[in-house]
């Protein structure tokens, strides 16, 4: 058909731009668990610059997949859902690129007793972020399916939100001095935005399959 | 030949109105540019005319008085008020201001001839209804099966676009073949037009020329002022109009392809809730449904009181 060329690049190219944020979210959780560890400093600088290099790739990706959208390649409804939903994923990877950094230039230091929860903190915006991508790529594959996906989203981040409630409220509760206990607090916060903006960008999703749903 | 002017400017004016009722809300939900839409709708205009539009020329060439001056000043008289409402980017039913022109003719001479207008009324009320019934049993239909499909958003874009042009050739092919008789069917059995094939092939030609050089107007308002219309709405709208446009076609009575795609387009605004519908601007199309007739009449009779 007149459309499949152009359909087949457009799928292609927003195929890599996922892979790109998995790629990014997968070095930030690297970064993370090597800070936790008690690894060497250059060891956590090195995985937040690789976070920071797959963040880049995603956002080259999404520019090229931008204009090729732009190139009058869709219906423009559909080029408008698209770009939107590029946009709130493009969020995602930033939020992680951001936490990189965080861990990266203030070295906060995770006691060893709440070591475990920022653990159970990534495990669930990851499972989060994991399912945001999933209910993109189902766009492409059977987009009435993609709304039941994206209501998954929106309970894993409930789960994400519970672990950063938690840990926050472990914080404060603690001996640390105040100083640390605002960057712990920040740092949790900052890892837990990564399940809000996958949420958001699951909403766009949601959107975008109801309005084929007729 | 000359005395064909009144035709061929009805046939475009009802090219340039009507053209919009096939492709409008293709064109306006941006799904297909309006080139495209112009030349697919010139092209099966006249295939409709000329393969299925005689039954509808015999049915006017009924009704119409056997005088080719009448013919003309029906013809000119109905196209001045097609071609007045289409630049104010209102959809008009050709038809009725063709018949009202007829009457009015035929008012002034005393002679009104009423046979034939009873079936004609009819059908005119029962196209917008039967419009919106067939809207709203294809949108039903399409939506399920939509849900139970599973494909990609934009292989979904492509069957629609694909889908769309091809029923909008459809709606067009019907549109020639339902309404070649607005166009010519006032010359039947006048000298020298005795030839009902030629007349079809003439009236799609004229209406081809319409579509293609003055229909977008119409479009925008067809397409995007009454319903807002997506892809999917679009389709549906046009199927039915077509759809309908058809069955009067066989039944050999030229009906309105306006008053078919605004039936058929409150009909998907219904299934999507009635504040879906723009009311305004129905009640704008509607007043104009009823001036044009009356309007044709007034100007056909004024205009048939100037000596050759």
């Amino acid at each position: 058909m007149f459309f499949s060329r152009k359909q087949k690049a457009v799928e292609a190219l927003i195929a890599r731009y996922l892979e790109c944020v998995e790629e990014c979210l997968a070095c930030l959780a690297a970064c993370l668990e090597c800070a936790l560890s008690g690894a060497p400093y250059d060891q956590v600088v090195e995985k937040a610059k690789a976070t920071h290099r797959a963040e880049s790739r995603a956002d080259d990706t999404r520019r090229e997949a931008a204009i090729l959208l732009y190139g009058k390649a869709l219906f423009p409804e559909s080029r408008s859902d698209l770009l939107r939903m590029l946009e709130g994923v493009d969020r995602v990877a930033n939020a992680a690129d951001s936490v990189a950094r965080r861990i990266r230039f203030e070295r906060t230091e995770v006691p060893a007793d709440l070591r475990d929860d920022y653990q159970e903190l990534l495990l669930r915006v990851q499972a989060c972020a994991r399912e945001m991508v999933k209910a993109v790529r189902m766009l492409f594959d059977d987009y009435n399916a993609a709304v039941h996906i994206s209501d998954r989203v929106g309970d894993l981040e409930s789960r994400a939100d519970e672990a950063e409630s938690r840990i926050i409220e472990r914080v404060f509760a603690s001996d640390l001095e105040t100083g640390h206990k605002i960057l712990l607090r920040d740092l949790a916060v900052k890892i837990g935005d990564i399940a809000d903006r996958a949420e958001k960008a699951a909403d766009h999703v949601r959107i975008t399959a109801i309005k084929r749903t007729v | 030949m000359l005395a064909l002017g009144g035709g061929a400017f009805l046939g475009w004016a009802l090219g340039a109105n009507d053209a919009a009722n096939v492709f409008g809300t293709a064109v306006a939900a941006r799904v297909v540019r309006f080139s495209t839409a112009a030349i697919v709708c010139a092209v099966c205009v006249v295939l409709g005319a000329w393969l299925e539009g005689r039954p509808g020329i015999e049915t006017l060439g009924a009704l119409a008085p056997n005088d080719l001056r009448a013919a003309v000043v029906a013809s000119l008289s109905a196209a001045i008020v097609v071609t007045f409402m289409t630049w104010r980017g209102v959809p008009v039913s050709t038809s009725q201001a063709v018949v009202g022109a007829i009457l009015g003719i035929g008012l002034t001479e005393n002679a009104p001839n009423w046979a034939g207008l009873p079936k004609i009324l009819i059908c005119w009320v029962a196209t917008p209804i039967g419009a919106v019934v067939i809207a709203c049993i294809l949108y039903t239909l399409g939506s399920q099966v939509l849900k139970r499909t599973r494909m990609s958003m934009l292989t979904r874009d492509n069957v629609l676009w694909g889908l769309l042009v091809v029923v909008g050739a459809y709606g067009s092919y019907t549109l020639g073949a339902n309404n070649v008789g607005n166009v010519t069917g006032v010359y039947a059995g006048t000298e020298p037009f005795h030839d009902p094939g030629r007349l079809a092939l003439l009236g799609g030609v004229f209406i081809g020329a319409g579509a293609i050089t003055f229909s977008r107007r119409v479009m925008m308002t067809v397409g995007a002022r009454l319903v807002r219309m997506d892809a999917y709405a679009a389709l549906v709208a046009t199927s039915a109009q077509a759809f309908t446009m058809h069955v009067f076609a066989w039944i050999g009575v030229p009906v309105s392809a306006s008053q078919a795609i605004i039936g058929a387009v409150v009909g998907v605004g219904l299934m999507r809730g009635t504040r879906a519908v723009h009311a305004t601007e129905l009640k704008r199309i509607g007043l104009s449904w009823l001036l044009s007739p009356i309007t044709a009449a007034a100007l056909a009779a004024l205009l048939y009181r100037v000596p050759a």
